[in-house]
């Protein structure tokens, strides 16, 4: 009776690994045949993506030269106005050397910190351009609203994701990309003011075009923040300014 | 036992074989995402920060020299204190503290006396203005800065804390390059059709032209467009 039963669990056994064995080939078949068929358009794939992967290798490469670059020019300026300074105190140029630092906090040369807000504007999420009205994309007036806004309630210095807004910044687009000094920017819009928080905080929530693009069916992101102590950095360009100003002939020097 | 072992060996390699092979699918599914778009794309970038860093390695090598000679100067006795105020001049000329004036273009804006000028379309021309290159710009010799406001107020617009009547003409100035001309003045055209069309209910007289000599006023360290009680003590 026990070797009966035994004999049929393992009849049993048997059939469920062939079972499994069956489904696991079936599978294997489906893979591979699929594998076959791509291919040949895994081939021309395979050689944009190791083109994109060289690219993008590049690209990380030049990205981090560029950072130490960039740290290099801050060290380098801030080594330059520690010279100055150091020449004029000891030569008993006081008035002058205080005069160069009021001059080039006024020009935006200067990392600047205090009260302020941050502003993010954000396309929406998921956004889709066959179902989605084109207001559900963030565009430069968008951006300029929100730093007039700003301006009008009080701002002190403003920077738009790290990138400055001196006497020469215009805010505009150029196909789909909106750019600032130049520089090309990419959402999320990091608007950051420094100035009287609570006036430029109330002025951007109670914002009818604000509030209207915020609404279900456009969806923009749209968040501000009173911030403690908001950062804006100085313009990038500060010890290469003169391309902004080489038409301008000064009519009555101060001095 | 050892059928059974055989099968479990059987089972392990297939399944591993199995792995592997959705492992090259998946790799084929995001080289699908990889597109000439997105390689184009990548190489501007490239094109790009190329460009900027040959240019960033230039300026710190220029400040390198500048420390050097502002050094030696220093060192020998020599002229550095002209260097260095030449360099502040250039610094209050960039920040819009001095009356500078050159070859620029003025851009009138006035509607019938039952209309009054929209804050917005002023904004738009200073904007427009300040991307396509101008170097220096004022509205009603209010001299813009970066925090300079204009903003409507009732009957006026208020532009660096000055009220000026919407009911009046406004005068915008601009110092340009003179190679530019034909660009501004194309590109703005463009601007003041697309203004009068989208307003055409303000009936808004738009003339641009451009003048041999445009002055525009320096702007006070005091101005209220400076916020300079706001930056002196956050500065680092």
């Amino acid at each position: 009776m026990n070797d009966h039963k035994l004999a049929k669990w393992l009849s049993k056994t048997a059939n469920k690994q062939k079972l499994m064995l069956l489904v696991l080939f079936l599978l294997f078949g489906i893979v591979v045949s699929n594998h076959i068929s791509m291919v040949q358009e895994t081939n021309k794939a395979s050689s944009l993506v190791e083109s994109y992967n060289e690219l993008q290798k590049e690209l990380n490469s030049l990205t981090a030269t560029n950072e130490q670059l960039q740290t290099e020019n801050q060290e380098l300026q801030q080594e330059r106005e520690n010279v100055i300074n150091t020449v004029l105190e000891r030569e008993g140029y006081d008035q002058l050397s205080e005069e160069i630092s009021r001059i080039r906090i006024l020009a935006g040369f200067t990392e600047v910190r205090g009260e302020g807000v941050i502003v993010t504007l954000n396309d929406k999420p998921d956004y889709d351009p066959l179902r989605d009205p084109v207001a559900s994309i963030i565009h430069d007036g968008n951006i300029r609203h929100v730093v007039n806004l700003l301006i009008n309630s009080g701002a002190a210095a403003v920077s738009i994701n790290g990138i400055r807004v001196v006497n020469t910044s215009g805010i505009y687009c150029i196909g789909p990309t909106i750019l600032c000094n130049k520089e090309r920017m990419t959402p999320p819009y990091r608007i950051s003011a420094l100035g009287p928080a609570s006036m430029m905080y109330n002025a951007v929530v109670s914002d009818q075009v604000i509030n209207q693009l915020t609404i279900p069916e456009i969806g923009i992101i749209a968040n501000v923040e009173k911030i403690d102590e908001v950062v804006i950095p100085p313009f990038n360009e500060a010890d290469n300014f003169e391309q902004y100003i080489n038409q301008l002939e000064v009519v009555k020097n101060e001095d | 036992m050892k059928i059974n072992a055989m099968r479990s060996i059987a089972f392990t390699i297939i399944c591993m074989i199995l792995g592997i092979l959705i492992a090259l699918q998946m790799k084929n599914v995001n080289a699908d995402n990889v597109t000439e778009q997105k390689l184009e794309e990548l190489y501007n970038n490239i094109v790009e920060y190329s460009r900027k860093n040959e240019e960033l390695s230039k300026r710190n090598a220029e400040l390198y020299s500048y420390i050097e000679l502002l050094e030696q100067d220093y060192a020998s006795g020599n002229a550095y204190i002209e260097t260095i105020i030449k360099e502040r001049e250039r610094a209050a000329v960039f920040a819009g503290l001095r009356e500078v004036s050159n070859f620029g273009l003025t851009i009138r804006i006035s509607a019938p006396p039952e209309v009054m000028v929209r804050d917005s379309v002023l904004r738009q021309f200073v904007n427009e203005l300040r991307a396509l290159g101008a170097q220096a710009i004022s509205i009603n010799d209010e001299r813009m800065v970066a925090m300079s406001e204009i903003r409507a107020s009732n009957q006026d617009i208020i532009i660096n804390g000055k009220n000026y009547d919407r009911r009046n003409a406004f005068e915008i100035k601009a110092i340009i390059d003179p190679g530019k001309e034909a660009y501004f003045l194309d590109y703005l055209d463009k601007v003041r059709v697309s203004v009068q069309t989208d307003l055409s209910a303000d009936q808004y007289d738009i003339a641009i032209q451009t003048v041999d000599n445009v002055t525009i006023p320096a702007l006070k360290e005091d101005s209220i467009a400076f916020k300079i009680d706001l930056l002196l003590p956050s500065v680092q």
